[in-house]
């Protein structure tokens, strides 16, 4: 890891074939951010797989941390959004 | 860099075992290998969900970011979180420097990069062609980096199992 938000995926760019485990996957360009979803359910199955007493509601706990976490960055990214499109050109230079 | 280094980490999870008593060998096994504690104490759906979840996170970052998404000697910091993912963790760091460092697969090519490679002339840095720059890399080794963390939360609560059923036998 070298750098970040370069357009090729590898040293080579985008002219080497996709190695599965080996090289990166091919530059998802803008839809990147989409990866971070699968990271989020997996971080809430660890999590409720130690934390619950029993499994009867284990799916519908999992579902309902990715949401809210999902929802929590959502809301942080609007903040942010809003904060350097709006707030901060008022302040006075 | 003593910090960093691999001794160092492996140090910190043995001091780690010493400090959890009675647990110490659901703590080593479940960072042998994710969710081996709990299978061990005999909860096995705990352990397939946990352990599956972890080994889950590691495998989907090696196969975002390439086997460049563990790097011991680069990403230091980043591996200080990863080696809580275990001996895997150690064995996808050794295959990146057998694999990619090494130009086994994929090329030796100049680079302003402050890494030294095998066969790099003096003053040279050689990358291989295969190394992630991009985005996709870094979210490869952030999956690896909170899987170990979550890793960490497992192993903490494989000890306390333990530990406590230690405690009710007594």
């Amino acid at each position: 890891m070298i750098a970040s938000g370069v357009l090729g995926a590898t040293i080579a760019g985008e002219t080497l074939a996709w190695i599965p485990f080996v090289s990166p996957l091919p530059a998802p360009g803008p839809w990147w951010w989409l990866l971070l979803c699968p990271l989020v359910l997996g971080i809430s199955m660890s999590w409720k797989a130690v934390r619950l007493t029993d499994f009867d509601r284990y799916w519908s706990s999992v579902i309902g941390m990715t949401l809210q976490i999902l929802l929590g960055m959502a809301g942080l990214t609007a903040a942010l959004l809003l904060l350097v499109r709006f707030v901060i050109p008022l302040l006075p230079v | 860099m003593l910090l960093l280094s691999k001794t160092f980490i492996l140090l910190v999870i043995g001091v780690g075992a010493a400090l959890a008593g009675r647990g110490w060998l659901a703590y080593l096994l479940a960072w042998a290998l994710p969710g081996l504690g709990h299978w061990w104490l005999g909860e096995r759906r705990r352990a397939v969900l946990a352990g599956g979840s972890v080994i889950g996170l590691f495998a989907a970052g090696l196969l975002i970011g390439g086997l460049d998404s563990v790097d011991q000697r680069e990403d230091g910091p980043w591996f200080l979180a990863q080696a809580w993912n275990g001996p895997i963790a150690f064995l996808a760091d050794f295959g990146n420097e057998q694999v990619l460092k090494s130009g086994r697969v994929g090329e030796l090519v100049p680079s302003p990069a402050p890494a030294s490679a095998p066969g790099a002339p003096p003053g040279q840095t050689m990358v291989s062609t295969l190394k992630g720059i991009g985005v996709v890399n870094d979210v490869g080794t952030l999956y690896i980096a909170l899987g170990g963390l979550m890793n960490l939360v497992v192993m903490l609560d494989a000890t306390a199992r333990a530990r406590r059923a230690s405690e009710e036998e007594e």
